[in-house]
Order: C-alpha cells, then sequence, then structure tokens
C-alpha cells in the first residue's frame, strides 16, 4: 500500500529570466512503514520536495497522494486540518513552541485540534523518550538532544501516517543524533508509520530501508540502502 | 480512560463546531434584516398616515376657509403647534365631539385613514412575517441538509469500504464535531485495512514457515531413513555401524535444534508468546547468556569478556529470552570467530536506549550480506554450520523487548552487532487519543 505517492511534482520560483527550477518532474511512490531518506546538495530540491509532501507549499505542477487523498485538491483549510491530523514534522531547528513546557509541546497537535489528550499515551511517550524527568520544563530549559526528543513526541502523539523530518540530526553530535534516527526507526516498526527524512549526513542515510538522491531539482537516484538496516 | 465528559461539551466547544457557528450567524442576519425591514416599514406606514392625516386637514381647512378665513388662520396656527394640548382643551375637545358621537369606542371604519392604516400594517406584518419565516427556514434546512448529506455520503462510503475493503472514496477533513466523528470512520477504515493486510502477511509467513520446515526436515530425514535401513540389513562392520550411528546422533541434534528454533520463532512472530517483562539486571542476563556459549567457545579457545560501566544497570526485560537473544548472537560471533580471539560484549546507557555491543573480530560479514543476515535460513556461503535460525530468533526477540539488532563492520575487523533496547518501550497498540 502506497502511502506517499508523488507524481510529475514540479516547483518554480519567480518568472521569465530569474526563473527557478527548485523540483522537475519528481516521480516516486513510498509503501507504508519504509523508512526514506532524501539525499542531496544544498539547493538539489531536498527542501521544497518536503514541503510539498507535507502540504506546506503548492506545486507548480504535478500530485502528491497521501493516504490516497490528492493533498492539493483539498481546500485551504481542509489541508490545514489534514495536516494536523495525518503529518508529523521534524524539523532541524526543533520549532517547539518556546513557552509551552515539554509535556504542552508534545500534545500540542492534539490542543489544536480541541482533543483531549490520552494521558497514559503521552505519559509513556514521555518515558520512552527519557523526558520524565523534564515534563515541566520550557524547551529553553532542554539541549538540543532533548528538544529534538520533545519534537519527535509531537510528532507521534497523534500517531500520524507519516513523518516527515528536515534535517534531524543538523544541529546535533553523533550520539544524540543517532538517538533521534534510532527513535524514529522504531517509531515506524511500532506504529506502522512511514518515515522521510531529509539529511545531507550519509549515517543517517546509511540507517534508511531507501536513499532518494536529489541533484537540481531531478530525482537521480532511487536505491535500497545497503548498509545497516535490519 | 475518560471519553466524554459533559464539561467537554461546553459552549465554547458549540462555538468552535462550524456548522453552529454558520447557524447563529444564519440566525444573527436574520434578525439584523427583520429589523432593518420593520423599521422601513414603520418609517413608511408612518409616512402614509401622515400623508392621509395631511390629506383630511388640508381638506378641512380647504372647506372652512372658502366659508370663514378667520377661523382658517386658527386652525392652521393651532396645526403647526407643537406644544401639549391643556387638560381643559382636550376636555372640552371630547365633550364637543361627543355629541356629534365621534369617541374613542368608535370603530376605525368610520375614520377611514385609521382603517386604512389598520388594515395595510395588520396583512403587512403577517404575511411580511410569514415570508420571512419561510425564508428563515428554507436556509436553515439547507444548512442542515449539507450536514446530513455529509453524513450519508460518510455512511455510504463506509459501508463501502466495510464490503469492499477500500480506502473511504469521501472524506471530510474539518473541525468540529461531524470532522471529529469523520476523521475516526477513516481512522478505523485504515486501521482495518492495516489489520487484513496483518493477517495476510501472518497467513503467509505461516505458509512460509510451514515450506521451510518441511524443507529443511526433508534432507536429514531422507539420510535417517538411508543410514537407519543400512543397519537394519545389518551387512555392516561394527566400525561404520557407530559412524552411521554418530552420523545419525548428529542429524537428530541438528533437526531438534532446528524444530525447537523454528517454533520459537514462529511463536515470537505470530505474537502468540507473553514475554513477562519486568525490570532485571543487564549484567545478570548477560553472563547468563555467556554460560551457554561458554563450551562451544572455549572449544575454539574464544574469551568471551564483559566490558560495562555501570555493573548495577537494569533493563525492562523477559531475562530468558533475552539471555537466549544474546546468547545466538555470541554463537554467531563464536562460529565467524578465528581460534584463540576475543570476542567483548558491552554496553551504554543513553538517556532513552541502552546499547549492548558484541563485538567479535572474526572474518566480519561482506557489505553485500549485511542487509540479509537476519533472514531465515539465510547463510554466507562457506562461513560457519549454522542454519541461518539464530540472528532472525535475536531479531525477533529483541523486537518483542521494542527494540532493534543491527549489524556493522569492525572497523578493526569483524562485525559489531548492536541491539538497541529502549528503556521504556514505545506505548504498544495504543488508543489514539480521547476525543
Amino acid at each position: 500500500m502506497n502511502v506517499i505517492s508523488v507524481d510529475g511534482l514540479s516547483k518554480s520560483y519567480g518568472k521569465g529570466g530569474t526563473r527557478v527550477d527548485a523540483l522537475k518532474d519528481v516521480s516516486f511512490s513510498i509503501k507504508q512503514g519504509e523508512f526514506v531518506a532524501v539525499v542531496g546538495a544544498s539547493g538539489s530540491g531536498k527542501s521544497t520536495l518536503l514541503h510539498m509532501l507535507g502540504g506546506l507549499d503548492r506545486p507548480t505542477n504535478g500530485y502528491v497522494h497521501i493516504d490516497g487523498e490528492d493533498l492539493y485538491g483539498l481546500k485551504e483549510k481542509e489541508r490545514a486540518v489534514f495536516r494536523r491530523r495525518k503529518i508529523g514534522f521534524i524539523f532541524q531547528s526543533y520549532n517547539l513552541i518556546p513557552v509551552l513546557n515539554v509535556e504542552e509541546n508534545i500534545q500540542l497537535p492534539l490542543l489544536l485540534d480541541h482533543r483531549q489528550p490520552d494521558k497514559v499515551f503521552v505519559n509513556d511517550l514521555i518515558h520512552t523518550l527519557g523526558l520524565q524527568d523534564r515534563r515541566k520544563h520550557l524547551p529553553s530549559e532542554l539541549s538540543g538532544g532533548q528538544q529534538q526528543r520533545v519534537a519527535i513526541g509531537r510528532a507521534l502523539a497523534y500517531r500520524p501516517a507519516i513523518v516527515l523530518a528536515d534535517e534531524p540530526t543538523g544541529n546535533l553530535d553523533t550520539r544524540n543524533g543517532q538517538e533521534v534516527i534510532e527513535l524514529l526507526k522504531l517509531a515506524v516498526r511500532q506504529y506502522h508509520q512511514t518515515v522521510v527524512v531529509i539529511t545531507h549526513d550519509m549515517n543517517v542515510a546509511a540507517e534508511a530501508d531507501r536513499v532518494l538522491t536529489l541533484q537540481d531539482g531531478l530525482l537521480i537516484s532511487d536505491s535500497s540502502s545497503v548498509g545497516r538496516s535490519l | 480512560m475518560e471519553r466524554i465528559e459533559k464539561s467537554k461539551l461546553g459552549m465554547a466547544r458549540l462555538w468552535r463546531d462550524p456548522y453552529i457557528k454558520k447557524l447563529v450567524l444564519l440566525l444573527v442576519a436574520a434578525i439584523f434584516v427583520a429589523i432593518a425591514l420593520l423599521w422601513i416599514y414603520g418609517l413608511y406606514s408612518t409616512e402614509r398616515l401622515k400623508q392621509s392625516w395631511l390629506d383630511k386637514e388640508s381638506a378641512m381647512i380647504g372647506s372652512i376657509a372658502s366659508t370663514r378665513p378667520e377661523l382658517a388662520n386658527e386652525w392652521v396656527r393651532l396645526l403647526s403647534d407643537s406644544g401639549q394640548p391643556t387638560v381643559q382643551e382636550l376636555e372640552s375637545g371630547r365633550k364637543l365631539l361627543e355629541e356629534y358621537g365621534i369617541t374613542s369606542e368608535l370603530e376605525a371604519r368610520w375614520l377611514p385613514a385609521i382603517e386604512h392604516y389598520r388594515s395595510h400594517t395588520l396583512w403587512t406584518l403577517i404575511s411580511g412575517t410569514v415570508l420571512g419565516f419561510a425564508i428563515l427556514a428554507y436556509f436553515l434546512l439547507r444548512h442542515a441538509r449539507r450536514q446530513l448529506f455529509d453524513i450519508r455520503n460518510l455512511a455510504v462510503a463506509l459501508d463501502d469500504t466495510v464490503k469492499h475493503n477500500q480506502p473511504m472514496k469521501f472524506r471530510i477533513y474539518g473541525e468540529g464535531e461531524l470532522g471529529l466523528l469523520a476523521n475516526g470512520v477513516q481512522e478505523l477504515s485504515l486501521r482495518l485495512k492495516e489489520t487484513i493486510g496483518q493477517l495476510n502477511q501472518d497467513k503467509d509467513f505461516m505458509k512460509e514457515t510451514v515450506a521451510d520446515i518441511s524443507h529443511q526436515l526433508k534432507t536429514p530425514l531422507a539420510s535417517l531413513m538411508i543410514y537407519i535401513d543400512l543397519l537394519r540389513e545389518g551387512n555392516i562392520d561394527s566400525q561404520h555401524s557407530k559412524e552411521f550411528l554418530d552420523t545419525c546422533k548428529r542429524e537428530l541434534d541438528r533437526m531438534e535444534w532446528l524444530t525447537l528454533t523454528l517454533l520459537k520463532i514462529a511463536r515470537l512472530e505470530a505474537d502468540a508468546l507473553e514475554m513477562s517483562l519486568k525490570s532485571a539486571s543487564l549484567l545478570a542476563t548477560v553472563t547468563s547468556a555467556i554460560e551457554t556459549i561458554q563450551r562451544l567457545a572455549a572449544e575454539k579457545g574464544i574469551t568471551i569478556e564483559i566490558e560495562h560501566s555501570d555493573e548495577s544497570l537494569s533493563l525492562y526485560q523477559d531475562s530468558h529470552w533475552l539471555a537466549e537473544a544474546i546468547a545466538n548472537v555470541l554463537k554467531n560471533a563464536v562460529e565467524h570467530s578465528p581460534e584463540k580471539s576475543r570476542i567483548t560484549v558491552t554496553w551504554e546507557r543513553t538517556p532513552v536506549f541502552i546499547r549492548l555491543r558484541i563485538i567479535d573480530r572474526g572474518f566480519g560479514i561482506e557489505e553485500q550480506h549485511l542487509p540479509h543476515i537476519f533472514k531465515k535460513f539465510y547463510r554466507v556461503s562457506g562461513g560457519g554450520h549454522g542454519v541461518g535460525l539464530g540472528l532472525p530468533l535475536s531479531k525477533s526477540i529483541v523486537e518483542r523487548h521494542g527494540g532493534m539488532l543491527t549489524a556493522a563492520p569492525n572497523p578493526k575487523g569483524g562485525t559489531i552487532m548492536t541491539m538497541t533496547l529502549p528503556l521504556n518501550p514505545l506505548p504498544i497498540e495504543s488508543p489514539l487519543t480521547n476525543l
């Protein structure tokens, strides 16, 4: 079952002479439970691709289907709800809400939907993330690794079908970075989630089931990672 | 888990529902339209009344002026006087009018202007109100219909999904109670599909396992048959018959191990086996795993050493099974190590995991084999004499602990096997959220 399918996706910025093609006719599909890494030099279109997958930016051409839903066929409002319920985001710079504590940050997607978080689940999740002593702390009181774990918790709280991570280990040392990737891999298996990680770290890419390589907006290779995968 | 509390259906929550929001907006709009219409009608009908009253006055003044002009002047002065009439004026005026039979009890139809005003106002207000309610009802019904339409489509799509196991054709992504209901239904259909997929996978797995077992048992069984037939014929000298018997014993041992291990894996992977996870010392588990492998290691003169920083580290585990997982990885390491080499078991604790590493200095595993070594019956050609079940069994056990088992080449030669075990496993199949 394909969770993500991308069809002839293109994105260009600007017009005429200043036109920049960030993505050129990219097509691929991702099965449920896959852990996919997207690699490429900076400016290769990785981030643009992630934004398109997450419904954050409208493509110039082409389609993105998530769970069989045409992402850009939805109205703006519907897409916002869809994004909140179906897609978890993890960013390089964590993007936690500075005035909310750990627990509140993790529950944020649920609170935005006016849902009552399941206390048992959230509590277990906080334990798994090793944040049980930090639950009332603000993001500014946490280390980078801890902040990224909070972000992972936030991405998992709704148990979205897909998790999109943009350079999740970019600001972390090797040790914390490894931990973040291991947590994501565990989540994929436990919750049948699909993870797409953008990275330039080849160690991270080596952990993935599949590696997509972008160059100048083109998908130049799509390979099963031969490495330390299970 | 509490699901619904009355307080959670309070007004604030009600207001967030887009359906209610629209309804309230519609009603407020209706009220404003009604006020505006009544206002306009009020002005208009007063204007009409004034007009007909003035007409009457003008006619009276006209007729008086033609006979008594001085009285007409007085009349006009009184008419444009905006002061309140005095009690005496009212009293004497009423008395005079009473003599002509004009009192307040007089029916309005004797006063044409009033009668006209009355019937006009009455009919306009009644028909206006009826029309207003009709229009309002139309909009309310249309509004309700849209929601009913959504619910109906959802029901039809759900029916299709249940019957044909397809994804929902009609979906709603919205705020409010209907949005949440739709979301729940959509999730349910996805889960259903997932579960059916899982069941099919289990079926395939069962088939595969049965095929594996029969394939793995056929060969040794066939050779056992031949040896036993030869032994029964009795034409063999005692030297050979002892050899045959030894071979038979070896094959039987192998078959026993094979069946037991396959059964274990099958039970683990089919979730038919309960792990009893308890907090227990990791050191004790590792030690007991090493003990079971000690004899095999000693035969090759291999030493297994433990290197750790935290002796008292405890882990949520089923120590019996985890020891078996570690022992199988160790066994694999011993089989792939040269004589008189060292195998190191080491672990570290991170905020989230315990990472247990088993490091050998053996021949290593070639890069192309790494992704496959945890598959059942996968054997790196030439190396070892296992059947390729030990590592898959270890992997299944580690996964039942909520962890991962990975292999990587050791930069100094050999292989590093890493068990990543979460200190607190991710919550298993949890209820999503409370509504």
